[in-house]
């Protein structure tokens, strides 16, 4: 479950000249390659070789102190996935032992990603060679190293081979077992800009958090001053950047230690959502680190696997908050199936607005759930929507006018309205709709583990009645510290690890999506 | 000059929304005004129904802006949650309004100034436990227009 690299051998030629006829218009000949293993005094040529075959393939020839790298070809199967580096990374260190003191190379104008991958190899453009490329008239792009023995390229080359060898290491092209997607040592910096939260955090292995920094966080405000109100992209835009340097700062991590890059892609404001990932994209242009996007409700599914070693698929989860209501039914690592969601407010908006009713402020759900402790939750019986359907739907805007029609027809009447009753009993048809359907999605997925996920996770009573209703059943419930029920970046790392070691990155193409659904 | 449509039940303010959506043009926009509960969720929804939205209309209270593909797209605003007119520039308001939908808007009262000078304002009050009555305060000639041909078809009988 790996690929190494290796010098070519005659042998491999068939595979490697499948490569170079899948990545190049002009591709190399046989009777070319014969040539090149023939002179091994100047040329180097090494492949990428993995139990799927030979993945990738470049090549090095010396001219005295000058190396220059010939050709290199992915497999377009194996693209993205680390092969390029690892590659390149080899060459240059083969370079080092040849005695060889710069590098240099020609490359197409109109291919970002590999002028990218030469550029974190230290390679920089010194110029053009007018019409190189015959097939399309196209200019190369002409790309020398400095010195391999000066500093800076020897600690550029450094973190290339660390980069390098975690590529090959976790170079896969099925879904590996789970337990190798629970290894390694990458190192993550993780950006959240779904809604309110703007927020950073620094991984390593998906498990061990270096940092989290979410910019209304009491903390933040007293080294940066100010209040960073909500909702505003423009404010996202204001804090992004510090919110990131404290990030790296507080981590003892530079730009240039980090692994890869990961960004909430959605669902959430699509003018949050765009802070985020323009600045992630920047991050990735300037640093050429891979990116990974990450799903913010499948980041809230993590944050119980931040939380507790115990939690893995499959399970079963509940994500509730502000903007969400969904149950999800997670197989494997990586595979989300959506069972269904609210048909109209989501969960934690149904509160804030009983709560507006009662007049307790908005948003006042937290509010509504202390003064729920005092009331009688049998006091008023409103309505469980969609209790009894077959789907796993909720609906809360008829539970929300039944509490208007009730506090209505009391004020009608004369008759004062017990606030607390209210909340309690609103609460109790809200959890009593959530419990059913989680039970019931339970079983009928046939898991033993339950993760409530989500702002509204905070929430006592609903945990409460979660716990005793899977308690007597044997089933895992994991909930997840308030630390993590809110939204941060730390879940998003930890999300984006798994994501990074089944080599699902994105672009620097990638828009943002509102609307993402989860599976 | 205002419109009087009063409805008797859920069904039938739900029946006055699918009534307004063949009427609905390019660049459309209504602002949704009544208090929680008044039947805002139950028009927009009817609306899009009427437009051949085919995906949950869910609140956009959250999310400020959902858009919906129908045989127009709809944008649904809840303006909610802003607490400033600076903030709509954040999520694209104005050039959202002009983008070739139609835009329903709710808590638009909130920020007057910013409604285009052309909207058809629908104040929805609640006259009894399902009983609506629902406002037509159209502003500019298009909103009157509009106004006049929904009046007409859901002022007669909507059972």
């Amino acid at each position: 479950m790996s690929a190494s690299i290796r010098p070519m051998r005659a042998d491999d030629l068939p595979q490697v000249l499948a490569v170079e006829r899948a990545s190049f218009v002009q591709p190399w000949s046989e009777g070319l390659f014969l040539d090149e293993l023939a002179h091994a005094d100047t040329r180097t040529w090494l492949v990428a070789d993995s139990e799927w075959g030979i993945v990738g393939f470049g090549g090095l020839m010396q001219n005295l102190t000058d190396g220059h790298i010939l050709d290199l070809a992915v497999r377009p199967d194996s693209r993205g996935r680390g092969v390029g580096r690892a590659l390149v990374s080899a060459l240059i260190e083969r370079a080092v032992e040849l005695g060889i003191h710069r590098m240099t190379l020609e490359v197409r104008p109109s291919n970002g990603v590999a002028q990218r991958l030469y550029e974190e190899a230290g390679f920089v453009s010194v110029g053009r060679r007018r019409g190189y490329y015959e097939d399309s008239d196209e200019d190369a792009i002409i790309m020398w190293t400095g010195q391999l023995s000066s500093a800076e390229e020897v600690g550029t080359r450094e973190r290339l081979a660390r980069r390098a060898r975690a590529s090959l290491e976790a170079f896969s092209l099925e879904d590996p077992p789970e337990e190798r997607l629970a290894e390694g040592d990458d190192l993550i910096l993780a950006v959240e800009t779904s809604c309110d939260e703007t927020a950073a955090a620094v991984m390593r292995g998906g498990r061990e958090l270096l940092s989290s920094v979410v910019a209304s966080q009491v903390r933040f405000h007293a080294r940066f001053g100010g209040v960073v109100p909500e909702i505003a992209s423009r404010k996202h835009t204001e804090a992004i950047v510090a919110v990131v340097s404290e990030a790296l700062d507080s981590a003892g991590i530079d730009l240039a230690d980090l692994t890869a890059l990961a960004v909430t892609q959605g669902p959430g404001l699509v003018g949050a959502l765009v802070v985020g990932l323009a600045y992630a994209k920047g991050l990735a242009l300037a640093t050429g680190l891979p990116l990974v996007g990450v799903n913010h409700l499948e980041g809230h599914i993590f944050a119980n696997v931040l939380a507790d070693p115990d939690v893995a698929p499959p399970l079963v989860a509940l994500v509730v908050s502000g903007g969400h209501t969904s149950l999800v039914h997670m197989p494997s690592w990586g595979v989300y199936r959506t069972l269904g969601s609210t048909i109209d407010d989501a969960a934690g908006e149904a509160f804030d607005k009983v709560a507006k009713m009662l007049g307790l402020g908005y948003p006042g759900g937290p509010v509504l759930s202390e003064l729920a402790k005092k009331g009688d939750p049998k006091a008023i019986r409103f309505p469980r929507a969609l209790i009894n359907t077959a789907d796993y739907d909720f609906s809360l805007s008829g539970l929300k006018t039944a509490v208007l029609t009730y506090i209505r027809h009391e004020n009608a009447a004369g008759r004062e309205v017990d606030a607390a009753d209210v909340a309690a009993s609103f609460q109790a048809a809200v959890i009593d709709v959530q419990v059913a359907k989680a039970v019931r999605a339970v079983r009928e997925c046939g898991v033993r583990t339950f993760c409530l996920a989500g702002g509204v996770a905070a929430n006592e009573a609903l945990r409460d009645a979660l716990t005793a209703a899977f308690g007597p059943l044997g089933v895992l419930v994991s909930v997840p510290p308030l630390t993590f029920c809110t939204d941060n970046a730390a879940m998003i790392a930890a999300a984006a690890h798994y994501r990074l070691r089944r080599g699902e990155l994105i672009g620097l193409d990638a828009e943002a999506l509102p609307n993402l659904a989860l599976g | 000059m205002s419109l009087m449509l009063h409805t008797a039940s859920e069904r039938e303010t739900a029946e006055a929304g699918r009534l307004l959506a063949p009427l609905l043009a390019p660049n459309d926009v209504v602002a949704l005004t009544g208090d929680l509960g008044a039947g805002k969720t139950v028009l927009a929804k009817a609306v899009a129904a009427g437009l051949g939205v085919q995906e949950p209309v869910i609140s956009p209270t959250f999310n400020m802006l959902l858009v919906h593909p129908g045989r127009l797209s709809l944008y649904h605003f809840d303006l909610y949650r802003l607490d400033d007119e600076a903030q709509l520039e954040d999520i694209d308001f104005y050039a959202t309004l002009e983008a070739g939908g139609v835009s329903l808007i709710e808590w638009g009262e909130r920020f007057p100034d910013a409604l285009p000078p052309d909207h058809l304002a629908v104040v929805l009050t609640i006259a009894g436990d399902e009983e609506r009555d629902i406002e037509l305060v159209p502003h500019g000639a298009r909103s009157e227009e509009l106004a006049a041909a929904w009046a007409a078809l859901a002022g007669g009988d909507l059972g």
